[in-house]
């Protein structure tokens, strides 16, 4: 029987570029949903790094699990359990914790609640769920045409309702008592920016997994912020580094006979390692701070 | 104000330039990567599945290919996504050669029933997929287990589908496969009669399973299942079970109410190696299963295997 690549030493099956040509038109679908999905990540991770969302992104991804859960409990769709999971949970977060000293606590209360909840649907469901959840979680190498198409609506809400926000949003999440003292509804924002970050993040669980959302939505505003404060900087590099990881990723681990995902991580994180090493750099040899820009761009 | 990191913009890039420099650290790992990278796509291809003759089929795991190979003999070419013991079909992540080996396939065996749902997010991710045989729904149990490769009867149903499907793909060779499948399902036969003994022997024989994997061998050898069942379905939903359900199962053994365990090698965990620790301090041999093939062994050897071991702990 042939195995798949099983007698190939491992170093072997990290690197491969044999029938090249006939792999890359298998993926275009992939790079598409991974062009969207970083455009979506670089953007939305700025205002993750600005209000200190980290935790919030992996919160959201985690309770579409137990919104799915539930809606086995409830026999209504897994798939529209988890959307909704997504949803509720990045809504709570943003009505309880809009203010930034708040917002991790609330995660770390809101997590373990949802996630026990989660746990509890599973025990009360009277058949088997192992064998429910297979389809929740996305593959990056096969998106069809559908999840193509939802992945474009989504990124067309998430982007346009950035950019409709973008102004206030940033001003509310850099310095939310002057905002809130100039009238700015800060609250209001917060939970505008979480509801679309739990579409945005509720969706492209399904199209390309857990794992890569995090890297996609995180990592590259992270590093874009070590070697810039720039407010059109940061959010122009954010994106650049999501697209080089996420298509590199894609390009480099095509051959592979391994998951994609390690490449694309792998990617973004030694894209952040450099990021860091340029910023002490800088910092070391005279790195003069400017007075917060993002700041003085919106007051000025 | 325009800023200055216009050159930051390539920031990943001009670290191939930094090997060797004094302040090397990030240069060290881009010089390793710069000269992974090369190396290894330099070296000797991995074989790439159906080219080496043969109609190309797919199989899930390498149980179902193993039983394609048994039916489609050198005729056809297997490739199986899941063959080692480590993974697991319920959350398993696809890799582009996996795509392509569907691509190419002329038929795909899946198990079906939300086993591997993976293969169908793939097969929707190509234009025109090749055609599917599920398993789950040959079987046609009316359960919602999916581990139908325990059931004995369904195998021999899932290998006369893939026999009837070979011969419309590959018409000359039609006689071929239905005679490689008549010899197949004489031996899986040969098992169920095997496991009828077990049945007049020892039927009603109470054993202990960790997981629901072993279900449809047990129904056929007449054993009962005493495990709770929201031990098993806490461990196949990797949470955890309940403090009590977790005692009434340990107790299954220290009360010697059951003659066997019944053990799924695949997944284990902290709750099923206490079980297990459990049966073997009572003295109550463990009968070992899995969701993959052993390697080196056929479909038949391998429940030959399981059903000799389950014979002699039930029969003791």
């Amino acid at each position: 029987m042939l195995a798949l690549a099983t007698d190939v030493p491992w170093w072997q099956r990290i690197v491969d570029f044999s029938s090249y040509g006939e792999l890359l038109p298998l993926v275009r679908n992939s790079l598409i949903a991974g062009v969207l999905l970083a455009l979506v990540g670089g953007l939305v991770g700025v205002f993750v790094m600005q209000r200190d969302l980290a935790f919030a992104v992996h919160g959201v991804s985690e309770l579409s699990f137990a919104g799915a859960s539930a809606a086995l409990l409830l026999s209504i769709d897994v798939t529209l359990g988890a959307i909704i999971g997504s949803l509720v949970a990045a809504m709570a977060i943003g009505f309880l914790g809009s203010r930034a000293r708040d917002r991790n606590s609330i995660i770390g209360v809101l997590m373990p609640f949802g996630l026990g909840l989660g746990v509890l649907a599973l025990a009360l469901y009277p058949g088997r769920a192992a064998n429910k959840f297979g389809l929740l979680t996305g593959q990056i190498v096969a998106v069809d045409d559908a999840r193509v198409g939802a992945m474009a609506a989504i990124t067309v809400v998430v982007v346009g309702g950035l950019l409709f926000v973008w102004r206030p949003l940033t001003f509310a999440s850099v310095d939310p008592e002057v905002a809130a003292a100039r009238g700015v509804p800060t609250r209001a924002l917060s939970f505008a920016f979480m509801l679309l970050l739990g579409l945005a993040v509720a969706m492209a669980v399904q199209v390309v997994g857990a794992l890569l959302v995090l890297s996609l939505l995180i990592t590259p505003a992270a590093a874009a912020t070590r070697i810039s404060a720039s407010p059109v900087w940061v959010p122009v590099l954010a994106v650049i580094f999501a697209e080089v990881s996420a298509i590199g990723g894609i390009l480099l681990a095509l051959g592979a006979s391994v998951p994609i995902s390690p490449y694309i991580t792998t990617i973004s994180f030694v894209i952040y390692l450099v990021c860091r090493w340029l910023g002490r750099r800088r910092r070391q040899h005279g790195w003069v701070r400017r007075p917060s820009a993002v700041a003085g761009a919106v007051v000025g | 104000m325009p800023p200055r990191p216009v050159s930051t913009a390539h920031a990943p890039r001009p670290t191939r330039f930094r090997i060797g420099r004094r302040r090397g650290r990030v240069g060290v790992v881009a010089a390793l990567v710069g000269l992974v990278v090369p190396l290894a796509a330099a070296c000797s291809p991995a074989p790439t599945p159906g080219e080496t003759g043969g109609l190309a089929v797919v199989a899930s795991t390498n149980v179902w290919g193993n039983i394609v190979n048994q039916v489609g003999g050198s005729l056809v070419s297997v490739t199986s996504f899941i063959d080692s013991p480590s993974a697991d079909p319920h959350s398993y992540e696809a890799n582009a050669r996996n795509q392509l080996a569907l691509k190419k396939a002329v038929l795909v065996v899946a198990n079906g029933g939300g086993y591997d749902d993976f293969v169908d997010t793939m097969l929707a991710g190509l234009g025109s997929p090749p055609p599917v045989l599920h398993a789950f729904a040959i079987a046609n149990t009316g359960k919602d287990n999916e581990h139908v490769w325990y059931d004995l009867p369904a195998v021999r149903a899932v290998a006369d589908q893939i026999a009837i499907k070979l011969g419309t793909i590959d018409p000359g060779n039609a006689a071929t496969f239905t005679a490689n499948a008549k010899t197949f399902d004489g031996q899986v036969t040969d098992l169920e009669r095997q496991v009828a003994d077990i049945k007049q022997l020892a039927g009603g024989s109470a054993v202990a399973v960790t997981e629901s994997v072993p279900q449809y061998l047990l129904d056929l050898a007449g054993l009962k299942n005493l495990t709770p069942p929201e031990f098993s379905a806490a461990i196949e939903n990797e949470t955890d079970v309940p403090p009590a359900v977790l005692a009434s199962t340990l107790a299954l053994f220290s009360s010697h109410s059951v003659r066997a365990l019944v053990y799924n090698e695949q997944t284990t965990g902290p709750q099923t190696q206490a079980v297990q620790a459990a049966a073997k301090a009572a003295g109550i041999p463990v009968v070992t299963v899995s969701e993959t093939l052993p390697a080196g062994i056929g479909y038949v050897e391998w429940m030959q295997r399981t059903i000799t071991a389950l014979h002699e702990a039930v029969t003791r």
